[in-house]
């Protein structure tokens, strides 16, 4: 390189043109009024005045500026990433020389429009998804027939009823389904209630209304009102559909598309139902079947007191009944609402069972 | 200046590089990627590349560039500290191609996939470049993080599979599957281009996205991205897993687990 090129005033970029190295050589030049002028062993590139030289920001990042020209021998670039060089340059070349970057302007932004809805789309559904969780759930539960919960809850209850000891002749199974059938009167779900070998006080509900109780339950009971209470609560999650929402919770959004195109007979659903015995409700879901089931009791004409004292009575003993206050989480706040919720001035008529007969010689 | 080093280039679809230190000389290298070295080679460890200035601060910003390329926060620099000739060899982590960029020839930068990068002479800086194209990033292959290579010494970056070098006139133009891009001059615009109905974007599509790579410039492609290699061999495997196909983000969103996962959770 001769002396010219290492002075202080010379700017640096990569020129490309006929007769040089495919890459590109590493050139200086300087700019003025003239035009550009290359340096050392390039001095012999001419570059055409400012106003013909087609100029873009462009490059890795749009990080160079490039300027563009033809001579007779072919088309050369100028390609420079120093931002002291490109202000030199930029004061030099005119504004309307300035041609856009990238390829052909049409393709590009149709390309760019698919691109961007593909991006953003995806960062919506999932930002949507996050913040309106509760009402995108609500929305596609209400998308689900009750004919498909029922299908739903009736496969699920076929899997759980294998590992269940159902007792249909127990003494108390008339007296439950009598129960029920006053508790879910006028219901949309045909309701099937059982009663179940289990020394857990327990008692669960799967979509579509098949109502399990355990020997455990009826035996813990004092009276059929404290009974029918666990019941009305239980149908409650039923007819509010808590065990469909938890499932449209678990399973996600995915899931509950399947199920608003109706494919429940698919591999998708049969891996799921399955799932439907191990749900658990939310705290909220837990109140809300309280309450409705108070006024449910109410409506009813049953004693809703049975629902309290049973629950207290349950929380009071600890770890002797964890079950179904572990499946049906307790809290004082929650009972603090059930006996709220308690009708106040009015009589119920006693529930004419011989309770004590009729739950069993269990324990 | 960067040291001055001879290099030679062993192997076929394994290589390795041999380089040559003078006296003195060093080259750096991603830790990890060193074959053998002879003795009279002394080694330090050091954040980042070891051109970080401006002290600590400096060092610290360097190191957490390297986290965020998901680079060991580490590079290695051998220095010949004997008084003859010694060599150190650095071996290619798959099968491919050493590629020797002399960035004094090609404008002092060098951009490419954040995995290319092999060794280089001491005085090389390896530093990263955030792609700040949305699509690019996107639908790249390679996500958001390029790595840049600044200097005027040798750096040798790796390609997978078969190399092609290629020179792109003013203007030309050159569609490239997302995947085979290694590396570029500066002076190329990169971008993303769709090509192709939004429904098979949607549902499944390698190909459907090319990068576009316009001259002037040199570009560098490879004939196996590592990904692709990687994917045929966990497809190929007994078990399943969360394979993601190429180029479709979206497929992989709504792979079940991501929004299951969000659903998921109960407020129990
Ligand atoms: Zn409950």
């Amino acid at each position: 390189m001769s002396v010219g090129a290492l002075q202080s005033t010379a700017l640096r970029g990569q020129l490309y043109g006929p007769g040089l190295a495919p890459a590109g050589v590493p050139t200086t030049f300087s700019a003025s009024a003239l035009g550009l002028e290359f340096n050392g062993d390039n001095a012999a590139v001419t570059a055409p005045t400012w106003h013909r030289l087609a100029w873009r920001h462009g490059g890795f990042n749009a990080t160079q500026l490039i300027v563009e020209w033809t001579t007779d021998a072919g088309a050369y670039s100028l390609a420079v990433s120093d931002a002291a060089a490109q202000s030199v340059l930029l004061a030099h070349l005119a504004p309307a020389t300035q041609v856009a970057a990238g390829p052909s302007r049409g393709t590009r932004t149709a390309s760019n429009a698919v691109i961007a809805v593909l991006v953003v789309v995806p960062l919506l559904l999932i930002g949507l998804l996050v913040w309106q969780a509760d009402r995108l759930i609500d929305w596609a539960v209400a998308k689900i027939p009750v004919e498909t919960e029922i299908t739903l809850g009736r496969e699920a209850f076929a899997q759980q009823r294998t590992r269940l000891a159902l007792e249909d002749s127990h003494p108390a199974a008339a007296m439950v389904r009598e129960l029920g059938a006053r508790l879910g009167r006028g219901s949309k779900y045909p309701y099937e209630f059982h009663i179940a070998r289990d020394d857990t006080a327990n008692a669960f509900a799967m979509p579509g209304g098949f109502v399990v109780i355990h020997t455990g339950l009826l035996a813990r009971a004092d009276s059929a009102e404290e009974l029918a209470g666990v019941m009305a609560h239980e149908i409650q999650h039923v007819e509010r559909r808590h065990g469909l929402r938890g499932l449209v919770h678990a399973a996600g959004w995915r899931v509950a598309l399947s199920v608003i195109l109706g494919d429940t007979g698919g591999s998708l659903a049969a891996s799921w139902v399955e799932n439907l015995g191990a749900l658990r409700f939310s705290r909220s879901q837990e109140t809300d079947a309280d309450l409705q089931g108070v006024q449910a009791l109410v409506r009813a004409d049953i004693d809703p007191r049975g629902m309290a004292t049973f629950f207290r009575k349950m929380a009071a003993d600890g770890s002797a009944m964890p079950e179904l206050l572990s499946s049906h989480p307790a809290s004082e706040a929650r009972f603090a609402e059930v006996e709220a919720a308690m009708p106040k001035g009015r009589v119920f008529p006693r529930l004419a069972y011989d309770y004590a007969r009729l739950r069993g010689t269990t324990k | 200046m960067a040291d001055v080093i001879d290099y030679e280039i062993f192997g076929t679809e394994m290589q390795y590089v041999e380089v040559e230190l003078d006296p003195g000389e060093a080259a750096i290298g991603e830790a990890g990627s060193m074959m053998y070295m002879q003795d009279g080679i002394a080694l330090e460890t050091v954040f980042g590349d070891g051109n970080q200035q401006g002290g600590l601060f400096g060092k610290l910003l360097g190191a957490g560039k390297r986290l965020l390329t998901g680079e060991s926060l580490f590079m290695t620099i051998y220095s010949n500290q004997a008084s003859g000739k010694k060599r150190v060899a650095f071996a290619a982590p798959y099968p491919g191609k050493i590629v020797p960029i002399d960035l004094s020839t090609i404008g002092g930068t060098f951009i490419c996939q954040k995995d290319a990068f092999l060794c280089a002479a001491r005085g090389v800086s390896v530093g990263i470049a955030f792609q700040r194209k949305l699509g690019a990033g996107f639908f790249g292959g390679e996500g958001f993080i390029m790595q840049k290579l600044e200097g005027n010494g040798l750096a040798f970056v790796h390609a997978g599979g078969t190399l092609l070098k290629r020179d792109l006139a003013p203007g030309e133009l050159l569609r490239v599957d997302t995947g085979c891009l290694v590396g570029m001059q500066p002076s190329v615009d990169y971008d993303i281009e769709y090509v192709g109905k939004i429904k098979t974007a949607l549902f499944g599509g390698e190909g459907l996205f090319f990068a576009t790579l316009r001259g002037p410039g040199t570009v560098y492609l490879q004939s196996l991205p590592l990904s692709r290699l990687a994917s045929r061999i966990f497809a190929a495997a007994p078990q399943r897993g969360g394979s993601r196909e190429e180029g479709s983000v979206l497929g992989g969103l709504l792979g079940g687990a991501a929004l299951g996962g969000l659903l998921g959770g109960d407020d129990e």
